[in-house]
């Protein structure tokens, strides 16, 4: 009879009554006092991380969490039961801002337990992604800026010449398209043309507010290029992970070049693509002809948050900022390209022999990449506009239809994403 | 050519009825009712019924709290996806019920009759797509349906499909729909054994006395074995019309799988999926699981009136 | 002219078998084929998937080493998927026949007040998606300090609308109310009447119901992943965490693992197998069961 009873009492309960939702202001749990006990939510890729943290500190106590992509519903449910929230969670970067706002409300300001100086390490684009002014909600484990791949064997025998502009780039296209059809640049299924153009593609420009202008000169650009590469062959419409893509392009080397994220290098080209070490090229970022800088954008990665709900905040904040920047960041298992500075040496290192650089060393065009992040871009989790493009534009593409004709419908998605996710919504 | 008509089934030997047969009896029997069924009402109430009633009062109240009337009505149905979900779900319901129902009586029917060993080999071989359970499924699909790799890519070839995404058209989200239909009646042996067992039934002599009357194979079906399926088929539409209304694994993977090119609300759950957890929505949620519940209740309801099914039960 | 008419009914009697073998083997393709496809795969590596024949094999070597990744995953978390699985659907079975049996003969043989709203209760639920209770369900096992407890899983689990009414159908229209009646009439108590003659009489219908609870709760995936700690994960959490893992399911995932499409695959078969085995070597005890609803639901 318990059950009923507590079930009948549960029935007159309000929803949302959770204390965290009552104060959605970034008020964080009264501490405890003695040994920190933590629980951690994470992803199975960053477990050893934490474990290695338990083996050297056994004085803490970490109840590791492994959980599969969506940790959301879990956060909402301890949010609705108001407990059961873990002290730490692996956040990707889409998710960090909506993570410390509404609706999730969840990641504590944790700027008064790590160092300023250790925060000077991080590329500030990337930091730009866990801080909101001085507050800082999470700190970056990984980044995986943009960078151009090539095929070193293919570019000797064409005897072509790498591009540093996307102008050179779509000109590159439309002559190889020309000299050796059924060979190609890339792929368009991601996002990866656009944030580097700063097309104001969904720019929050305020509090839930955003701007939506894929007319703007910034985007059509871009547009005019995929149009006219497509349109000659010169790039597929394909995502780099269809079977097909591999079977056509990349297992059988017509894949001349692509701009993919860095950590591609390894576990596309080498692992997916099986090209071998050595013949896998790789260049800085490219920019616009009429721009001096690179605006460059990143293919992922993930941070720590630290729970507004903990009763250990500072010891969470340690084990937070161990994860990202200690012995975790240079140890063999850890696959990611660290968005710590000190440590992306090592990685440099251990990837030296796999990748050819053409001019200079494999560190300058990690830096390249890296050091041009551009914080002008802020990456969304406004509803599902991340796959907006997706669902929009790629199928469409896909049939042989201009990307032109396909904007309308993708800019109204977007709109109509956002609002339905409480964000106002400037056009034009 | 009257006679099967002429053979009626036997009713069912008995029919639970409330009529009390003498006081003391029914007491006892009361109390009997109530021990026995204890175990079983407690759960039921605590873990089912209870969290139903609540998901249904979740349904009438703001998400900060308070009474929120059909608030919460109005916010999920004038939501720009609202629709769409549930054309989806229509085009997927009748895509899926249709031929659930026409295969597994038609298989059952060819079954029937067959020798033993043939005929639970061939169920065995039918059921068998039942155990391919959660990512496996979308991922065969996914497979089979890539022109390139799948072992009837020569005949999607040749019907002009050259990719996976030329197969699922997007700009035609009816024919996703009806690719989670095709996947629903891939795994849906069961409806085929449920109504191998039903004919299993039919009393030998029934069919004796139908053939001796010169009844042959088709009106034997149509006129004998049909009528006695009946029931079986609508409680089999009962549970596929619930089955249809909860689509929500099938489409929740093929997003994740195809990198959001298959939208995330492809179906009205999955939409109250995005309320709840995306949104934090709970209301919403529920108010979108209630209609949901309504328009099984109404399937349900439907078949229950024009088959008569509880007629005799309850 | 009447031999000819004997001439065509044996011509249309064969051409129909032969259609009916048609009708039996193309479905029986369907139904085999993908499944093929799935066992297949995971004798393939992931390139191989996309470029060689779909139906071509790849090796047990490939194989041998999806097993290593697999069984290395985690340091060998696959072994304590394995194990919860079996721990929280033997819980489910037991608690579900318990209760629903008994609950079954009460609402089938004995006469009482709450036997209507009882049923119409339990309908009325098995049309409710379950999603729409999660969130009840979590209120109420935080409420009963049971979330991160297998029995935040296996209560709710034990609930099993369809089973109730199988059951309720067996004991009265099966087995039929005369049979309690004539054995009250005999001066049987209500106790004796259920332990003596309706349980003797309960195999076909326990089978059934311990059948589909069975495949009902093995591939459970929601309340588990909601309700417990990682530790105490199933199977079907697992392949999803696998999943998320592996870069050609999740393209958004940064990493690269051992896990691919191959050791997914492989950790699918391994789920899938006991509910295979059950099924082939259940299937005659389960037939029986549905046989002899089939005769209470005709007519």
């Amino acid at each position: 009879m318990l059950g009923i009873g507590a079930a009948l009492a549960l029935a007159a309960c309000v929803p949302g009554q959770g204390e965290g939702t009552e104060d959605p202001a970034t008020e964080t749990a009264s501490q405890a006092e003695g040994p920190a006990e933590l629980v951690i939510w994470t992803d199975p890729n960053r477990q050893v991380g934490f474990e290695m943290y338990q083996d050297e500190n056994p004085e803490v106590d970490l109840q590791i969490e492994t959980l599969p992509d969506d940790i959301e519903s879990r956060l909402q449910l301890a949010n609705q039961a108001g407990e059961g929230w873990p002290d730490m969670i692996v956040v990707k970067t889409q998710q960090m801002a909506a993570f410390a706002d509404a609706p999730y409300e969840f990641s504590a300001d944790i700027s008064p337990y790590v160092p300023e100086d250790l925060l000077g390490e991080f590329s500030p684009a990337i930091l730009d992604l866990c801080t909101d002014g001085d507050a800082l909600y999470c700190i970056n484990n990984d980044l995986s800026p943009l960078v151009l791949w090539y095929d070193k064997d293919l570019m000797e025998e064409f005897g072509y010449e790498l591009p540093t502009t996307w102008e050179e780039f779509e000109a590159l296209g439309l002559q190889l398209a020309e000299e050796h059809p059924g060979y190609i640049m890339g792929h368009i299924a991601t996002m990866q043309y656009l944030p580097v153009s700063r097309c104001p593609m969904a720019q929050v420009v305020g509090d839930m507010s955003l701007q939506v202008d894929l007319e703007d000169p910034n985007c059509t650009r871009v547009f005019e290029m995929i149009d006219n590469m497509l349109a000659a062959g010169a790039l597929s419409p394909m995502s780099p992970n269809d079977p097909e893509f591999i079977a056509d392009y990349a297992a059988n080397r017509h894949l001349l070049m692509s701009v993919q994220p860095l950590h591609r290098g390894q576990y596309g080209f080498i692992n997916a693509y099986e090209w071998p070490e050595g013949s896998v090229g790789i260049a800085p970022p490219l920019r616009w002809e009429d721009e001096d800088e690179v605006h460059n954008y990143y293919g992922g990665g993930v941070a720590y948050a630290v729970s507004r709900h903990s009763e250990h905040l500072e010891a969470a904040a340690e084990l937070a900022a161990w994860m990202a920047t200690g012995p975790y960041q240079t140890a063999p298992e850890t696959p990611t390209f660290p968005a710590y500075r000190p440590a992306q040496d090592n990685w440099i290192e251990n990837h030296t022999d796999m990748f050819y650089v053409e001019d200079g060393e494999l560190g300058d065009v990690v830096e390249a990449s890296e050091s041009q992040l551009s914080p002008y871009w802020d990456e969304l989790n406004v509803g599902s506009i991340r796959s907006s493009y997706a669902q929009a534009v790629e199928p469409g593409l896909r049939q042989g239809e201009s990307i032109f004709d396909l904007v309308p419908a993708w800019q109204e998605l977007i709109v109509n994403e956002a609002q339905a996710a409480g964000w106002t919504v400037e056009e034009g | 050519m009257s006679a099967p008509t002429a053979v009626r089934p036997p009713r069912s030997r008995s029919v639970p009825t409330d009529r009390p047969s003498g006081r003391s009896v029914t007491r006892g029997q009361a109390t009997a009712g109530y021990v026995l069924s204890s175990l079983y009402v407690l759960l039921f109430v605590a873990f089912a019924f209870l969290p139903a009633v609540y998901a249904v009062y979740l349904a009438f109240v703001r998400p900060g709290g308070g009474f929120a009337g059909i608030g919460n009505f109005i916010t999920v149905a004038t939501d720009f996806r609202y629709v769409a979900t549930f054309k989806n779900l229509g085009v997927y319901a009748l895509v899926f019920l249709v031929p659930t129902l026409v295969i597994s009586i038609g298989l059952a029917l060819l079954l029937h009759g067959r020798r033993t060993g043939v005929a639970s080999t061939f169920r065995v071989l039918y059921y068998l797509p039942h155990s391919v359970i959660g990512v496996a499924a979308v991922l065969l699909w996914l497979f089979l349906l890539t022109p390139r790799v799948s072992p009837i890519g020569g005949l999607l070839e040749s019907l002009g499909m050259e990719q996976f995404y030329d197969v699922v058209r997007p700009g035609n989200p009816a024919s996703l729909a009806v690719l989670f239909a095709i996947i629903a009646v891939w795994t849906s042996g069961q409806g085929i054994l449920l109504m191998f067992a039903a004919l299993s039934s039919v009393p030998q002599e029934v069919e004796e006395a139908a053939s001796i009357d010169g009844a042959n194979a088709w009106q034997m079906v149509w006129h004998i074995k049909l009528p006695l399926l009946r029931k079986w088929v609508a409680y089999l539409l009962i549970t596929s019309v619930a089955a249809s209304t909860q689509l929500f694994a099938e489409p929740q993977l093929m997003s994740a799988v195809t990198n959001g090119a298959v939208g995330t609300n492809f179906s009205p759950l999955q939409l109250a999926y995005t309320f709840a957890y995306q949104y934090g929505n709970f209301p919403a949620s529920a108010a979108l699981s209630i209609q949901l519940l309504l328009l099984g209740l109404g399937g349900a309801v439907l078949v229950v009136k024009k088959t008569g099914m509880f007629r005799v039960e309850v | 002219m009447r031999d000819m008419r004997i001439d065509r009914t044996i011509l249309s009697a064969s051409a129909a078998r032969t259609f009916a073998w048609i009708g039996l083997l193309l479905w029986a393709a369907f139904a085999i084929l993908p499944m093929l496809w799935l066992v297949l795969a995971a004798t393939k590596s992931g390139a191989a998937l996309a470029t060689e024949h779909p139906f071509a094999f790849g090796s047990f070597a490939r194989v041998g080493e999806s097993w290593e990744h697999l069984a290395e995953f985690n340091d060998g978390v696959l072994y304590r998927w394995l194990g919860n699985t079996v721990i929280l659907t033997g819980a489910q079975m037991v608690l579900t026949l318990v209760a629903t049996v008994p609950a079954g003969y009460a609402l089938g043989a004995c006469t009482f007040r709450m036997r209507k709203p009882i049923l119409m209760a339990t309908l009325g639920l098995i049309l409710l998606p379950g999603g729409a209770l999660v969130l009840p369900q979590f209120l109420e096992m935080v409420a009963l300090g049971l979330v991160g407890t297998r029995w935040a899983v296996i209560l709710p689990g034990a609930v099993f609308p369809l089973g109730l009414y199988l059951t309720f159908i067996y004991f009265s229209s099966t087995i039929g109310r005369d049979v309690y009646d004539a054995a009250r009439i005999d001066g049987c108590s209500e106790w004796k009447v259920f332990l003596k003659v309706a349980m003797p009489l309960a195999a076909p219908i326990a089978a059934l119901v311990t059948f589909f609870s069975f495949t009902r709760n093995w591939g459970e995936f929601l309340l588990p992943y909601i309700m417990l700690s990682s530790d105490d994960f199933p199977l079907p959490v697992g392949l999803a965490l696998l999943a998320s893992v592996a870069p050609e399911l999740n393209p958004n995932s940064i990493v690269q693992s051992d896990i691919g499409i191959p050791e997914v695959v492989l950790a699918t078969l391994l789920t899938m197998l006991p509910v295979l085995l059950v099924l082939i070597f259940a299937q005659r005890i389960v037939l029986r069961g549905a046989t002899i609803m089939g005769g209470a639901l005709k007519g």
